[in-house]
């Protein structure tokens, strides 16, 4: 290896034919080196071999540009000043078209098992299904950015960590067979769950209330579906609503919460709930509407009968002794069931 | 939709109107679908708490959790659920056969049930109740028209009651100057 000014001076005939013998040499060894040449043109090869790397000038003769790298016996090329040659180093900028992926294959190969302990994504790609006595509480050092995918074949309690482990509603989850988990790698070995999908398709973090969430009317970070609002304490449990003009009261075609609506006499109708409540000491509310008389008329609850769980008796009167039909009436029931 | 006609156990008829969604639901089944585990228990256990038959709480509870039961398995179901321990003779009837409800509380069934019919003499003691909130009403929108008050011919009105031979005649003794309500 040597290097050369590549500029032959005048001399006598043999230290001429020794310059000319070193400029030949110089270019057949790439101006090889550990310092660049000292005297530069534009597009002159380098191979730098303090760090084994093939360079270029460019055109402006202003710099020295990476071509490749050599490592053992392999050449890496560079693209944009970075090595080429695995899929870890490549990034966006050095991309300019998109990777095309093989018909069913994955980036990482294979959705690589773990039956006990704890998956790493460090050295068993980005997708890993869990089974028999595998946990999920810390998942392998990855660079940040990272996506994995958990896909769970056993019931596990995933538990909660503000900083390696960070769960959405930053509460633990208890994983049921076929819920599947994405996760974000944050560097360190730290992880953000980004998406949990439950197996039947709802989701964990922002998605539906439980039931006890329903009843504890407390939590701010989900969100009540029409299945279940009807659980929340302020929710009315019951309600019917009718006529009485049909002969009545009419079958309570507008009810909710309701078995059957019962006349038991003028003015008194009894309520039978559907679902029985924990306790009877729930709250009757309503309204009625008399059109023809000059007083008005309330609905309460009819005095020799006291509520129960399943049923309430309602009487509609104007003075409190005279129970008088409604020409309409609506009632309802809050309370725990 | 049909009713089902009761006799309480104090002679009063009593008649039930099942909700349109009890068959819905006790076709499908689900109804406490979204429930904890063991609330199906708990219905049956504060249905009975309430008075309910054990075996009637579990048919109606099963019914509404399983599903699967015919229109006519329903009106059975609440028939026993909603009914049974209020009275005896169920009859399952269209709403229309029933007597007007103008003296509703006079309603009656024969001892072996059968349809409704009016005691007239319990009628009789409505009409002339009925006649006295009327006036008393009348009265006191006269009142706060500072008008004259009503005055009830008394023995017009009681003779007519008395005398009236079923419970139409009876309805229509009733003084002219009163609005009926």
């Amino acid at each position: 290896m040597s290097q050369n000014d590549m500029s032959l001076a005048n001399a006598n005939g043999a230290t001429f034919r020794a310059d000319v013998n070193s400029a030949l040499q110089a270019l057949a060894s790439n101006n090889g080196g550990s310092s660049a040449p000292s005297t530069t043109y534009a597009n002159q090869w380098w191979f730098d071999t303090g760090s084994d790397i093939l360079k270029i000038r460019d055109e402006a003769n202003a710099n020295w540009v990476n071509v490749a790298s050599l490592v053992g016996t392999t050449w890496i090329p560079y693209s944009n000043g970075s090595v080429l040659g695995t899929l870890a180093n490549l990034n966006a900028s050095s991309v300019s078209t998109s990777l095309a992926m093989a018909a069913g294959k994955s980036i990482a190969g294979a959705l690589t098992s773990v039956t006990s302990g704890t998956p790493d994504f460090a050295t068993m790609g980005n997708a890993v299904t869990l089974s028999s006595t595998a946990t999920a509480n810390t998942l392998g050092t990855t660079q940040a950015g990272f996506i994995g995918i958990i896909h769970y074949g056993v019931a596990i309690t995933i538990t909660h960590n503000g900083t390696s482990r960070i769960l959405p509603t930053a509460a633990n989850i208890t994983s049921t067979v076929g819920d599947v988990e994405i996760v974000l790698s944050l560097g360190s070995g730290n992880y953000r769950t980004v998406a949990y999908m439950r197996a039947d398709g709802t989701a964990v973090g922002a998605g539906s209330a439980s039931t006890a969430q329903m009843k504890a009317a407390s939590s701010t970070a989900v969100f009540s579906s029409p299945g279940r609002q009807h659980s929340h304490p302020a929710h009315p449990k019951a309600f019917t609503a009718g006529r009485y003009s049909a002969g009545a009261p009419e079958s309570p075609g507008t009810a909710y919460g309701v078995s059957s609506v019962a006349d038991t006499g003028t003015g008194i109708m009894t309520v039978n709930f559907s679902t029985a409540f924990s306790t009877a000491k729930y709250i009757p509310f309503g309204m009625c509407q008399r059109t023809s008389a000059n007083s008005g008329l309330w609905p309460s609850i009819e005095q020799s009968t006291d509520p129960t769980t399943t049923a309430c008796a309602i009487a509609f009167a104007s003075d409190g002794a005279t129970n008088t039909d409604p020409d309409y009436y609506g009632v309802g029931f809050i309370g725990d069931q | 939709m049909r009713a089902i006609l009761t006799t309480a156990w104090n002679g009063d008829v009593r008649v039930t109107y099942p909700a349109a969604e009890m068959f819905d639901a006790m076709s499908s089944g689900g109804y406490w679908r979204d429930r904890p585990r063991g609330y199906l228990w708990a219905q049956i256990e504060r249905q009975i708490e309430a008075g309910i038959d054990p075996d009637h709480a579990k048919r109606f509870a099963y019914a509404l959790e399983f599903g699967g039961l015919t229109t006519a398995e329903v009106y059975e179901v609440l028939r026993d659920r909603d009914c049974a321990r209020h009275g005896k003779d169920h009859d399952l009837i269209n709403p229309i056969e029933l007597p007007g409800r103008w003296f509703r509380d006079a309603w009656s069934r024969g001892h072996n049930g059968g349809p409704v019919w009016v005691n007239l003499e319990r009628a009789r003691v409505i009409q002339r109740a009925k006649i006295d909130t009327a006036v008393a009403e009348e009265n006191s929108r006269r009142r706060g028209l500072r008008k004259r008050l009503y005055k009830l011919d008394e023995l017009t009105i009681d003779a007519g009651i008395r005398n009236a031979r079923d419970d139409e005649e009876l309805r229509r003794v009733w003084p002219e100057q009163l609005q009926r309500h």
